[in-house]
């Protein structure tokens, strides 16, 4: 491909907060350069995912290539990737934005700027990506079409009048995104005749070519049946299949510096071929990688069991199945008293956690038991040794452990003025640094703290919703790992020791923690035959206490003829519920108990 | 063991036992007036069809003896509802009459007819006496009138008292009465009057049950007239009962059983210890060998059966051993006599002492359950747990 043709390519991303209008522009796209015949056509076209389309939401980033007949008469290549709003997936966006040169940042003209706009923005910067701000939705009646402009103008500091107006949805203003994805995005630069570099910015697993590798070719080129090596996993293979995606995956002959496509390369371990990896020509060992960027690190851990422990091996092969798609899913085995064996598994956050979950649980038909979730804890014992722990039981004692870390995280919450106390309040109680306030607008605010990541894991967000009557918008990113003075709480259940029920807390908040800890199973747990005592425990001494007193009566009155048919149904569902919970000693523990810091009506 | 059984068209016939006594259950569907916490059987405004029914029934119990060829005991009879006593007297003397011929009773059978204390006459008293008659059973309820009316009954507390009464006049050897507790508006304070009222009648047999709501329909009636007392509350009339009727002499048998000795029930007893039993009328259990069925509930369907010759058999099930060990559990616990452990270990190869050790361990230490060499049995707490523990005693 000549300079002339690199001239007609645009990789783009479309960035914007959750829900703002991604998957709707992309379609408006699609249908306007038939990409897809009428017939394939159908709404969010890229969520592809079961999940993506019940839900409504975005997972997976994926990429299409379009051609676009541009107003100067010449015909342009697209291609686009649409990616995830939800904070839990935000690496999809750093990744996607690494393959591009630009971006159509879209802002819904009633929400304005929230917080993952501005996080999104900052990648995009960060990377010297060229931004066409766009504001969406404006057909709707809630619109402050002009306002948000204002906001756009000041956040990125252009002129209000280079912001575009689009309705996604009834289709106005689609062709002047495009335009302007012409005229104001840069071409890819790029050699054709230098060595090959290709990006690795995502993957998938396929079953008869192995991982397949999403690649952005920066220089050089590519063609079916080329040798090639992966300077990151130091692994070599060959190029089975080269193609471009329509946004299915159509062969073609080669790819050439400046395209994007995808190159089927039979490696059988999504691990072999790591996003962020560059891609080069088998013996071209003299060439210098790509600067990739990091993986994707999970930040929150539970401990994921089989309700039925033979179900242990479709478990892992589970799980194994999904991390082929999943490079962010992380496991490995463990084994509980009360539990038996199981994963503790890494997540993104607790949309990623939920979303891994329900697909064990529907595409494995698995029924699941899962602990409560926590970050993971960097820990130096006395004698030097180093090592991360993502498990409660796993803390070792206080007094063998010199320092404990724990990951800190950059929060930044859009809100309006008059819920910045209810704000800063919130990020005191999970021990959170005030940090800066920034204008949007006169009554919108954007606010920067640091804080605990442990913090934010559970219900900070459904805490700062209802803080703020829902008008606040987050988002975190990883920032560094501080010391921390946790201890572990432990919960005993009748005198021993239940390990599945562990948690790990700061030290000046443990004893409330554990209460709210036991409070919360007294609740879940059913009463039973005999009493159950409840207790927490820190280090070892009981800091609360609570009972499930004994059950009085369980019989039925009358018990004749008829009713023993009746009766003995009954007795073969209560024995089918018995086995559900898992028993520690005469206790029967739900499940739900395991998680019970996730339930929020507690 | 004996010659298969179909009279009833089961479709596949059955090994039938002729040697032992059989408990026999008549059901009489027919009430003058549908209470609302009802779960039984019954139908209302159908008095135009008691004739046909009974002779129906007549023609069923008949048949099935004569299917039989060698004449089966019977154990005991037991005619219950609905409403037995709506029927005439002499109706139901016929009806007592063709059973004793189908299976003469065993000397010392027990032959039950429940009475609404609505229909308690000297005449019917006197029927019943003379067709064989040796127990009565009759639905009190509570002696408080206005609980009464909230209950949709058609007597008051004198009339159910009145009931008693003229069942000793007529000679019936065994005298029970049936209470609720646990009722809409009913104080613990009532349902101790209930109990001093029952005890000065001084009948031989006392079955107290807590009120149980089945379905929505009975619940929201509950609640509108005030609700119910609920678990531990519950739990507190139980413990009253328990303590008035033990200061009385009455033995507590089974969950919501009480008798003078001598006075159980032996045809429940019978059924409770996992005996066979047969079942005619509409909407009637029995169980043959390994099979149990029901016959058809509605009056009209079993009618029309019998008079088609048809099959009368609504539902029916195959226990296996594992059906019947739960059930022999279930049923067995409930009762003083508690579980035979030398019959689970013989009859079904369960050695459940050594199987359930712990469980058996915590039943004793916290005073629900005794056990001897060969017998676990519920003390009072127990009882009113009977289901939960049952469900820890069964097999994995
Ligand atoms: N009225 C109106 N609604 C729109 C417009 N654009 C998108 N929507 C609606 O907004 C909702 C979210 O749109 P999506 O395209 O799924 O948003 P997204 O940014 O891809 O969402 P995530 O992938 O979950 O971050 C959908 O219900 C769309 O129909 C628009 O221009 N006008
Ligand atoms: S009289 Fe007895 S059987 Fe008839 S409806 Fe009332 S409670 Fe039920
Ligand atoms: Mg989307």
């Amino acid at each position: 491909m000549s300079a002339a043709d690199l001239k007609r390519i645009r990789n783009f991303c479309i960035i914007a907060h959750v829900d703002h209008g991604k998957s709707t522009l992309a379609d408006r796209l699609i249908e306007m350069t038939s990409a897809v015949s009428d017939r394939e056509m159908r709404e969010q076209l890229l969520d592809t995912l079961d999940l993506e389309r019940e839900h409504g939401i975005t997972i997976k980033a994926t990429a299409i290539r379009m051609d676009y007949a541009a107003d100067d008469g010449e015909d342009y290549q697209f291609n686009l990737i649409d990616t995830p709003g939800h904070v839990d997936f935000s690496y999809e966006v750093s990744r996607a934005l690494a393959a591009c040169e630009g971006a159509v940042l879209l802002v819904d003209a009633s929400q304005g700027i929230e917080a993952q706009t501005v996080a999104h923005v900052h990648k995009a910067l960060k990377l010297d990506l060229e931004l066409v701000p766009v504001v969406n939705k404006v057909d709707m009646p809630s619109a402050r079409t002009e306002a948000v402009k204002g906001e756009i103008a000041e956040v990125l500091g252009v002129d209000a009048g280079e912001i575009l107006e689009l309705s996604a949805k009834t289709g106005l203003g689609v062709r002047g995104v495009a335009e302007a994805v012409v005229n104001r995005l840069p071409a890819p630069m790029g050699d054709e005749d230098k060595e090959l570099r290709a990006l690795v910015f995502d993957s998938s697993y396929d079953k008869h070519q192995g991982v397949m590798a999403y690649v952005r070719v920066v220089d050089g080129w590519l063609q079916k049946g080329d040798g090639i090596r992966l300077p990151g996993s130091r692994q070599d293979a060959e190029a089975f299949e080269v193609g471009i995606f329509t946004p299915a995956f159509q062969p073609v002959d080669w790819l050439t510096a400046g395209e994007v496509g995808y190159v089927g390369t039979g490696l059988k371990d999504i691990q072999d071929c790591p996003v962020g990896d560059t891609l080069l020509r088998l013996g071209d060992d003299t060439v210098e990688a790509l600067p990739g960027y990091e993986p994707a690190k999970p930040m929150v851990f539970a401990g994921v069991y089989p309700e039925h422990p033979p179900d242990f091996a479709a478990l892992r092969k589970g799980l194994e199945t999904l991390r082929l798609n999943d490079s962010a899913l992380t496991f490995e085995p463990e084994e509980s008293g009360a539990l038996g064996f199981g994963f503790r598994v890494g997540f993104l956050g607790l949309l990623h956690m939920g979303i891994v979950r329900e697909r064990l649980e529907r595409e494995y038909d698995l029924d699941l038991v899962m602990t409560n979730p926590n970050v993971e804890y960097e820990i130096t014992t006395h004698d030097g040794t180093v090592a991360t722990v993502g498990r409660p039981s796993e803390l070792p004692d206080r007094s063998n452990l010199e320092v404990v870390k724990e990951p800190w995280a950059d929060l930044s919450v859009v809100a309006p003025t008059e819920y910045i106390g209810s704000v800063i309040e919130l990020v005191r109680q999970i021990r959170g640094e005030i940090g800066e306030i920034e204008y949007l607008e006169p009554t919108r605010v954007l606010l920067s703290y640091r804080v605990p990541l442990a913090g934010l894991l559970i219900d900070f967000f459904d805490r700062l919703k209802s803080a703020t009557r829902g008008y606040a918008s987050m988002d975190y990113e990883l920032s560094e790992y501080r010391a921390a003075d946790v201890v572990r709480l432990d919960v005993l259940v009748n005198g021993e020791p239940v390990d599945a029920l562990s948690v790990i807390a700061d030290r000046e908040s443990g004893t409330l923690r554990v209460r709210e800890i036991v409070q919360r199973l007294r609740k879940v747990i059913p009463r039973q035959l005999f009493p159950v005592a409840l207790q927490g425990a820190i280090g070892g001494r009981v800091v609360a206490r609570e009972n499930v007193p004994a059950m009085r009566k369980d019989v039925l009155a009358k018990c004749y003829g008829g009713d023993v048919t009746r009766k003995r149904k009954l007795l073969e569902k209560q024995k089918a519920g018995k086995k559900r919970m898992k028993r520690v000693g005469q206790v029967e523990i739900p499940q739900e108990a395991f998680s019970s810091l996730l339930d929020r009506s507690g | 063991m004996g010659m298969a059984i179909d009279h009833h068209r089961l479709g596949s016939p059955v090994p039938f036992r002729t040697d032992e006594p059989t408990p026999v259950y008549v059901h009489v569907p027919f009430c003058a007036k549908r209470c609302w916490y009802c779960d039984f059987n019954v139908v209302t405004g159908l008095g135009r069809l008691t004739g046909e029914y009974l002779k129906a029934l007549i023609g069923d119990v008949a048949g099935f003896a004569k299917f039989l060829q060698s004449p089966r005991a019977s154990h005991s009879i037991y005619i219950g509802g609905g409403t037995p006593s709506i029927i005439s007297g002499a109706r139901l003397r016929a009806l007592l009459e063709a059973l004793t011929a189908a299976f003469p009773p065993v000397p010392d059978a027990e032959i039950t007819v429940e009475v609404n204390p609505t229909d308690a006459t000297p005449q019917l008293m006197r029927a019943l006496a003379d067709g064989g008659t040796n127990r009565v059973s009759i639905g009190v309820q509570t002696f408080d009138d206005t609980r009464l009316a909230e209950l949709d009954r058609l007597h008051d507390g004198d009339r159910a008292a009145e009931a008693v009464h003229l069942a000793r006049a007529a000679g019936l050897a065994s005298v029970s009465i049936d209470l609720l507790y646990g009722l809409p508006n009913q104080k613990p304070d009532h349902w101790e009057a209930d109990l001093v009222r029952a005890l000065a009648l001084r009948p031989d047999h006392i079955s107290a049950y807590a009120l149980t709501l089945y379905g929505a329909g009975a619940d929201a009636r509950a609640t509108t007239l005030g609700g119910t007392p609920a678990g531990d509350a519950l739990a507190g009339y139980y413990d009253l009962a328990v303590a008035r009727l033990a200061a009385a002499g009455y033995e507590h048998y089974e969950v919501s059983n009480w008798a003078l000795p001598g006075h159980r029930s032996r045809h429940n007893l019978a059924i409770w210890q996992g005996s066979e039993y047969l079942g005619f009328g509409c909407g009637a259990h029995a169980v043959v060998g390994r099979r149990r069925y029901s016959t058809l509930r509605m009056p009209a369907a079993y009618l029309e059966a019998r008079s088609s010759g048809t099959s009368v058999v609504e539902w029916q099930e195959d226990l296996t051993d594992a059906d019947r060990l739960a059930e022999l559990i279930a049923t067995a616990l409930r009762t003083a006599d508690g579980l035979d452990l030398e019959h689970l270990r013989g009859a079904f190869g369960y050695d459940l002492v050594a199987q359930r050790e712990a469980v058996c361990a915590s039943l004793q230490s916290s005073g629900y359950a005794r056990l001897t060499a060969d017998r676990l049995t519920l003390t009072d707490p127990g009882l009113f747990l009977a289901d939960g523990i049952a469900a820890e005693l069964l097999p994995e």
